[in-house]
């Protein structure tokens, strides 16, 4: 049975067919679950990973699995189903820390706390300095730019992203950078 | 911005869509962050891992009564629930006492085992005592109308409470009556015993809740902590968090609401913004509530809920016997469970909800004089005006504004510098709370200078009560608590703006504003002036 029939099958709510695509795909959303945690908060609690983890499965088959039928196979189910518990992880890390359940500090958790003009009024008008003139540059160079510096991924990350060979990354860089420093007049 | 969503990422990460899209997609991921962070995701690689069994399992099971909930299930299948940490001592003897009590767990009936689920997924439970044990039928469940408004399609919305935790009582929400009738298809089963009313629960947004001048040992297991923490003045709960007490204690809910929790009682608080109503689930115990408020109460033990309204009047519940029970003290209570029936319970008499009947009883008259008696004498003996912990996580409640000053980190409200070298922090709070002989304010301070300026000022009468408290030099820099009483002898100075030298004060004034000032005179040292304040807090005493 191929993926699409399995989904098929889910969306007419076989329970057969949920129990397989679960066995099937379930190792897919854990680790997508642990990898986003992890990644975001730096470390993954087990409870935190299940939680997401029958949270996604849940709101697949949920409301007439209609969150399923969003599947329009212009992917693999796979990397579709990878797609779904990264943003629903991301969305369950905000909803959490909204809730002070999530105490670990996140590594860009600065970027959400409220500047401290009166400490570092400098750093302030930097920063925003910096994020005025992100937006004038182009945006292929404002990508580049964030994905390295904002979410710190490797050359080969970004070159994979990008689809472009890893070592045009760094003159990528370096170009975005120049632009960068040229809309927001650093010397 | 309207984000492509997770088809497109997948796609994308599949190399399957054209140039043109592609660079779309890149396009808005430039300015996205979520849809930056999906495909960062998507595209980082990783080894795949095996989920864990127990895990799986109780996916699946999940899963399986999710297809299920649109009939009353005949039995449960029962999931092994782990705790999340084992140590080898404690499996092996665990395995011995298993061993030896094997044939105990042969014979003895299991009680169903709850699947925790997502707080948006309506669930049915029969009302009627558990069938016993059969395997899930897996029907194709057909979802029912609901009132409540379909989610957007993407992104899922995380989910509310799905890890299990055997060791702690679960919030179940409120209900709804829904009846449905599935038909059975794929598999012959016996002819069903006639239905009794059945109490559903039904998804109900909920919010946190505040709860002030706590009183006794009341300890909170917080949803995703792995230890209890203690209750000391103030704190909020949120959906999920567990209070528990082994001795009487009480506190008030929104500052309105007494509550009295009898001994070994263990309840959930939570809040239904759109109904404007306090909610508590009681999990063990007894829990009298006073509400003075106009605002009703949702009670419910996780089966079962009942709206009281109007809800000036005082009740206990208790849960026995899965049955909720309750009893009006002093006045009428007109009682609503699972928004069916409205009944009318009387002063001195009980109504008992559970096993799909809602009975009324009258109860004995010296339970009842005991029952107020000890409500009386342990109820709060204060109550919380305004209060805020002075963190940004609270002005975003904007019940209050910060005016100077700014948060340093979580450690209070920062005092900022003005031009004349002085500093100064202050709030105003919302609502504005009235002069009352009774009241006090309350707060912490830390600064290194000699003397900390309190103000409280009334804008529509253009005037500022002053109290002045000094610091010792030993006391700078340290945390100091302090309590100014609102009578007219606890503000020895004030200025009016017209430089008059009398001034009467009445409950029509309204206080705009809470206000620390130091002056870079009065400092220990050669520092800059400075005052951190937290915890402000105003206080009604009997």
């Amino acid at each position: 049975m191929d993926e699409r029939q399995l989904v098929d099958r889910c969306i007419r709510g076989e329970a057969g067919a949920w129990e397989l695509l679960v066995r099937e795909f379930g190792p897919a959303v854990h680790d997508a679950a642990r990898f986003t945690l992890r990644r975001v908060l730096g470390t993954a609690h087990d409870e935190d990973v299940e939680n997401v983890y029958q949270g996604v499965l849940l709101g697949l088959c949920d409301k007439d699995a209609h969150r399923l039928k969003l599947f329009q196979a212009r992917s693999t189910f796979k990397t579709w189903v990878t797609s779904v518990t990264a943003r629903f992880t991301l969305n369950y890390i905000r909803t959490e820390k909204r809730k002070g359940s999530l105490k670990t500090l996140a590594l860009d958790a600065s970027a959400g706390e409220l500047p401290d003009r009166d400490l570092f009024p400098g750093e302030v008008e930097e920063r925003e300095r910096v994020h005025r003139a992100l937006e004038k540059i182009p945006s292929r160079e404002k990508l580049i730019l964030k994905l390295f510096y904002f979410d710190g991924l490797s050359y080969k990350a970004v070159a994979e992203i990008l689809r472009v060979p890893v070592n045009s990354v760094s003159p990528l860089l370096i170009r975005a950078k120049e632009s960068l420093r040229k809309h927001a007049e650093i010397p | 911005m309207n984000c492509p969503g997770s088809e497109q990422a997948a796609a994308y990460a599949d190399g399957r869509l054209d140039a043109a899209d592609s660079a779309r997609y890149l396009e808005h991921c430039a300015d996205c962050d979520a849809c930056r962070r999906t495909l960062a995701i998507l595209l980082q690689p990783r080894p795949e891992s095996a989920v864990p069994p127990a895990m799986e399992a109780r996916a699946i099971a999940a899963l399986r009564r999710a297809l299920d909930r649109d009939r009353p299930p005949r039995g449960f299948r029962r999931t092994s629930v782990p705790r999340s940490q084992k140590s080898p001592a404690g499996l092996l003897i665990a395995a011995a006492l298993l061993v030896g009590l094997v044939g105990l767990v042969l014979t003895a009936k299991q009680p169903p085992v709850r699947v925790p689920e997502s707080r948006e997924i309506a669930q049915k439970r029969p009302s009627a005592p558990p069938a016993p044990e059969l395997e899930p039928l897996p029907p194709p469940a057909a979802e029912a109308p609901r009132s409540e408004p379909a989610p957007a399609a993407e992104p899922l919305e995380p989910p509310k409470a799905m890890s299990p935790r055997p060791e702690e009582p679960r919030i179940e929400a409120p209900a709804e009556v829904i009846v449905r009738e599935m038909p059975k298809v794929d598999e012959p089963r016996a002819p069903e015993p006639p239905k009794p009313m059945a109490h559903t629960v039904a998804a109900r947004l909920l919010s946190e809740i505040q709860v002030t001048d706590i009183a006794g040992p009341i300890s909170v297991h917080r949803k995703g902590a792995k230890a209890k923490e203690r209750l000391l003045g103030v704190a909020r709960l949120a959906e999920g968090d567990v209070l528990s007490t082994e001795k009487p204690a009480c506190f008030q809910v929104e500052g309105r609401h007494p509550v009295v929790l009898a001994e070994n009682t263990s309840v959930s608080m939570a809040y239904v913004p759109q109904e404007q109503a306090p909610w508590i689930s009681i999990h063990s115990g007894e829990a009298t509530v006073e509400s003075t408020g106009s605002s009703r109460w949702v009670v419910t033990d996780g089966q079962v809920a009942v709206a009281v309204k109007p809800a000036k009047a005082r009740f206990t519940a208790s849960r026995k016997d899965s049955r909720l029970a309750l009893a009006a003290h002093t006045e009428t209570l007109y009682l609503q469970p699972d928004g069916g029936a409205l009944h009318s319970i009387h002063a001195g008499e009980e109504l008992q909800v559970g096993r799909g009947a809602a009975d009324v009883r009258p109860v004995d008259a010296s339970v009842a004089s005991r029952r107020t008696a000890t409500f009386e004498a342990a109820r709060p003996r204060q109550r919380t005006v305004f209060y805020t912990s002075c963190d940004p996580a609270d002005a975003k409640r904007e019940h209050f504004f910060v005016k100077e000053g700014f948060f340093l980190r979580n450690d209070g409200l920062c005092s900022a510098e003005l031009k004349d070298r002085t500093a100064a922090a202050s709030i105003a709070p919302n609502p504005r709370f009235a002069w009352h002989d009774t009241y006090a304010l309350r707060f912490r301070y830390m600064t290194n200078c000699r003397t900390l300026e309190t103000q409280l000022r009334v804008d529509e009468r253009r005037y500022t009560l002053v109290r002045p408290l000094p610091t010792d030099r030993k006391n700078a820099g340290q945390w100091i608590s302090v309590e100014i009483p609102f009578a007219l002898s606890g503000w020895p100075l004030f200025r009016r703006d017209d430089q008059g030298t009398t001034l009467v004060v009445t409950p029509e004034d309204k206080f705009d504003m809470i206000r620390f000032v130091v002056r870079q005179q009065d400092v220990y040292g050669d520092s800059k002036a400075y005052v951190l304040i937290d915890d402000i807090q105003v206080v009604e005493k009997e």
